[in-house]
């Protein structure tokens, strides 16, 4: 089940949300979180959710043990039980396959490679309870005594299958107890319809103008022209972005409608003045995540500059590797780990400059991320190769009736596309907002007008949008 | 003083919130209660003229596999109640996406037109299929694609529940003989569970939808095989010819029927002729393209739908009348009913939201002589009666179109033995013949109409029961322009014991 479908909205989250009203303690609004989740879960498939239960009961089992003993080596050892055990889960059912075709194409063995079916959100949820286990380690959080806790915390349906990559220490105080708040339920109502309306309009009406015009089949790739493909990847680049920020928008929001607040997980990252900067705002709970767990570990910058460059090769290949079994996605984490490097040994400083050189440092950030996207739309070798081709006019018409058809027959959506990957509209809110908090009247009228008229107003116009659009692709189930 | 006003202004807000989660509750709400009302689920979509997803059966490995419950949320979308009225209202938001004058996304790939004689290296020795049908000389041996047709043109699939033969007709509609309401007009029940033809590629140049209309030569040859066919296997019968061209060949200008690359409706319908007088040379072909071409200026065909208005099926009765030598009542002696504000396919299903500011208004001709038929109503697996031609004002834009003989089904009969010419025809047609059949009722005593697409019984047999003098194949290129469609038509232009269904 997907966020953006109906049947989640109506079917799904309504009656959740209905009975979790009528429940009045913790206990029981959190049982009644872990059944719907796990209903949520088993619908991309019930024989998965045998592993979302295992992994979360060796993530509770050995974060208990570390947490019961004094000694740093028993504890040691349990951690590296769940490192060999999550990540050996991981590898076996996302890489396997990957890893064998590779073997096979070098050394013509082995003679069978087994298809293995990704499960839906794997990559989120052993992420999560790594973290989980990592911090009781580290001694920042104590360890949950009750299985289901920590079974909630990593199959809630509001992260578990697109995250944001929630750690439990955020959550662990509100798993025990939490306050909802009118002001928290009005704001998670909001970004709720705010990530509905961005997913089901905007990111769904880029994706159908990018596949209309670089599309990932070959043969049709093949007939575009440049322009098409420009127009095309522009149309992907904002699709990418509202589309993964309109599930955290929404994971978001309906957590504070029950009195979770997860982390922001995006920050506009298209606003940024460098490579490193769109980083920090982009997918900030995975970045963190390799921050905290693998590049400090490793010795982050503390061990002078060549060391430090390899610890950064190390999470950009592990970042790369961790969006999909395919060697684009390697590429493409490698491709930013060159930009990181230069950025780290002279091109940051040039580009932290006001002024001009921050519009020059926002322009190449844009144009990085932009062939980034190239890079990360196709695992097809042969089709990124002539989409690379077709962008540079070798053996593409420049121009098709195509391009110009679609471009005008979209002009408006992609500009109200575009506004929505920046924060103006964002901005001009907090300012009324400020105004409305001193000096009440009008402004307070205006805003909470606004506010009140337009969760309604996105949630009909997501809902037309969702009737008519079988068309709704969900980017991050491979991940 | 100052906390006194931050209070009020914390309790205004307050209640900005509480109204905001009320209001955005409710909406959820309802729209919770509203998909758990099954009764309210269409099953039917007229404004995309499709079936819609049907609720999946349940089997352990289906629900393992996660299709099952994929399959559960596709049909809770897609038969959402009100979806159409939901969709429509979609279409009118898409059409500020842009600036939306014309849309030419699509570029024609027609194949070569063979200059004659050519037989279709797919085909058997043309002179030898058309004499001996049946046997080994299978419809699905003629084309690459045998296995995957076979299945779709298999006419013996649902014999009993919807392929009525012209004897059991007769004994039913006798017994159960129904009249038209008003009522069953507007509820929505005319809609018809056959497969529309699709709109294939359509672009838009000023407000105007265009079909982008690319030649198939293998559909073409399948087609023209079943043409001479039938002609052989009847030789007492005038088989007649008439293919309706695109409206891009007649009403579109030629420079950007070049830059889309179309397909010339000229070369492609001599081709047509020349490879079914190949086969069989009793066949008539009627070239309608330039008399439709004389009278470009005139409103031909719709501007949101694929179909011709009933002007160009009557200028089309002209030259039919010419070929027979019998007079053409002037549209005068016809009474015309208007039906403003119709949007057509290329409206509803084609994405181009901007043709809403250019509908259609039908012009429909009631027959002078008789106005009454009986037609198969598959949706209601029964015979009913109804009139050729009827003011459907009242409908909604997109269904107006099923005016002409209640829209396409598989078997229609109008009787009109008053007019005493003793003459009978059989009209093989996809929704293009709709519009013309109506003239047909004061020149016949009898009409036998055969829509291919649901029809699935042997039209030679029909033929020869209803004692047909003429048949008229009259199609539309674009609609006949596809392997599987014409592999339909194949299957049942044969005598019954050699269809290729009961060669199995």
């Amino acid at each position: 089940m997907v966020f953006s479908s109906l049947l989640f909205i109506f079917a799904f989250l309504v009656p959740q949300m209905l009975i979790y009203l009528l429940l009045r303690k913790t206990k029981a609004r959190n049982i009644l979180l872990l059944i719907f989740s796990l209903i949520f879960y088993a619908f991309g498939g019930p024989l998965y959710l045998i592993l979302l239960l295992l992994e979360a009961f060796l993530s509770w089992f050995t974060a208990g043990k570390i947490g019961e003993t004094q000694f740093s080596k028993m504890k040691k050892r349990w951690l590296i039980m769940e490192l060999v055990s999550m990540f050996g889960l991981l590898v076996v059912f996302k890489y396997l396959t990957f890893i064998l075709t590779n073997i096979k194409w070098f050394t013509g063995w082995p003679d069978f490679i087994p298809e293995i079916v990704l499960p839906i959100g794997i990559s989120f949820y052993t992420f999560q309870l790594v973290s989980y286990v990592i911090d009781v380690y580290r001694g920042e959080v104590s360890y949950q005594k009750k299985y289901w806790k920590v079974l909630l915390y990593a199959s809630l349906f509001h992260q578990c299958i697109a995250g944001p990559i929630v750690r439990y220490k955020t959550v662990a105080e509100e798993i025990e107890e939490r306050e909802v708040r009118l002001d928290d339920v009005a704001y998670g109502v909001r970004r709720f319809a705010v990530g509905l309306a961005k997913k089901a309009i905007l990111a769904n009406g880029c994706a159908a103008v990018a596949d209309k015009l670089v599309p990932e089949n070959l043969e049709i790739l093949a007939k575009a022209s440049t322009l098409s493909m420009w127009l095309g990847m522009a149309a992907y680049m904002l699709q990418i972005y509202l589309d993964f920020s309109a599930y955290s928008d929404m994971a978001i929001g309906m957590g504070r409608m029950v009195g979770f607040h997860y982390l922001e997980n995006f920050d506009y990252p298209y606003e940024a003045h460098t490579v490193q900067g769109f980083w920090r705002k982009w997918h900030i709970s995975l970045s963190s995540f390799f921050r905290d767990y693998v590049y400090i570990p490793l010795g982050g910058s503390r061990r002078g500059s060549a060391r430090t460059i390899f610890n950064m090769f190390i999470v950009w290949a592990l970042t790369g590797m961790w969006h999909g079994a395919s060697w684009n996605f390697i590429l493409w984490g490698l491709y930013f780990f060159v930009f990181l490097t230069l950025e780290r040994l002279f091109l940051g400083k040039l580009l932290e400059k006001n002024g001009f050189s921050r519009f020059i440092g926002h322009l190449y950030t844009l144009i990085v991320v932009y062939f980034g996207w190239v890079l990360f739309r196709f695992t097809d070798t042969k089709a990124l190769i002539e989409v690379v081709k077709g962008l540079f006019m070798q053996g593409h018409a420049l121009y098709s009736l195509e391009t110009q058809s679609v471009a005008l027959n979209n002009l408006f959506f992609l500009a109200a596309a575009l506004l929505a990957c920046f924060p103006l509209g964002h901005r001009i809110r907090e300012a009324m907002m400020k105004r409305a908090q001193r000096k009440g009247g009008f402004f307070l009228h205006v805003t909470g007008l606004t506010d009140m008229i337009t969760p309604a107003v996105l949630l009909i116009l997501s809902v037309l949008a969702l009737v008519g659009n079988s068309y709704n692709p969900f980017l991050y189930f491979r991940f | 003083m100052n906390i006194e006003k931050q209070m009020k202004i914390n309790e205004q807000k307050g209640t900005y919130h509480l109204i905001t989660i009320m209001l955005f509750s409710i909406l959820m709400l309802g729209g919770s209660v509203l998909g758990f009302l099954l009764f309210l689920r269409p099953s039917v979509s007229d404004f995309e003229k499709r079936d819609l997803e049907t609720f999946p059966e349940f089997s352990v490995t289906s629900l393992l596999s996660g299709s099952y419950t994929d399959q559960i949320s596709l049909w809770y979308a897609d038969t959402y109640p009100f979806r159409d009225d939901l969709l429509e209202n979609e279409q009118i938001i898409k059409t500020v996406y842009g600036l939306q004058r014309d849309a030419a996304e699509h570029v024609a790939e027609g194949d070569d037109i063979p200059d004659f004689p050519m037989p279709s290296k797919d085909s058997p020795d043309p002179g030898q299929e058309s004499v001996t049908p049946g046997g080994t000389d299978s419809a699905e041996d003629k084309t690459p694609d045998g296995s995957e047709t076979a299945e779709s043109a298999d006419p013996s699939k649902n014999p009993e529940e919807s392929t009525p033969s012209g004897t059991e007709s007769q004994s039913e509609t006798a017994a159960e003989p129904t009249a038209e309401t008003s009522t069953e007009v507007v509820d929505g029940q005319e809609l018809t569970n056959m497969n529309p033809q699709e709109a294939g590629s359509v672009n838009v140049k000023d407000l105007v939808g265009y079909c982008v209309y690319g030649f198939n030569l293998k559909a073409a040859n399948i087609y023209g095989e079943n043409v001479a066919r039938t002609q052989t296997l009847l030789p007492d019968v005038n088989v007649y010819n008439i293919l309706v061209p695109n409206n891009s060949a007649v009403m579109l200008d030629e420079e950007t029927r070049k830059e889309w690359k179309l397909s010339d409706e000229h070369k492609v319908i001599s081709y047509f002729s020349n490879y079914i007088l190949s086969l069989n040379d009793k066949v008539t072909c009627i070239p309608i393209l330039d008399k439709l071409l004389e009278h470009r200026d005139e409103y031909l065909y719709f501007k949101t739908d694929h179909h011709w208005t009933q002007l160009g099926a009557y200028y089309t009765l002209e030259k039919f009348l010419e070929e027979k030598g019998w007079d053409l009542h002037p549209l005068s002696d016809y009474k015309m009913i208007t039906m403003e504000n119709f949007l057509g396919s290329y409206y509803s299903s084609s994405g181009f939201t901007q043709l809403m500011d250019n509908p259609d208004t039908i012009y429909a001709y009631e027959p002078i002589t008789t106005n009454d038929f009986e037609f198969y109503d598959v949706m209601q697996a029964r015979w009913r009666q109804g009139k050729i031609v009827r003011d459907l004002s009242e409908l909604k834009p997109t269904q107006k179109y099923q005016a002409f003989i209640y829209g396409d089904n598989p078997i229609e009969y109008i009787r009109n033995p008053k007019l005493g010419t003793g003459r009978s025809v059989m009209v093989v047609k996809e929704s293009f013949g709709n519009t013309f059949i109506p003239f047909l009722a004061d020149y016949y005593d009898k009409v036998v109409v055969v829509d291919y697409r649901g029809y699935k019984e042997s039209i030679i047999d029909l033929a020869q029961t209803e004692e047909i003098d003429d048949i008229i194949f009259i199609n539309n290129l674009e609609a006949i322009g596809d392997v599987n469609t014409m592999n339909v038509l194949g299957a049942i232009c044969y005598r019954s014991e050699d269809m290729p269904s009961k060669q199995q």
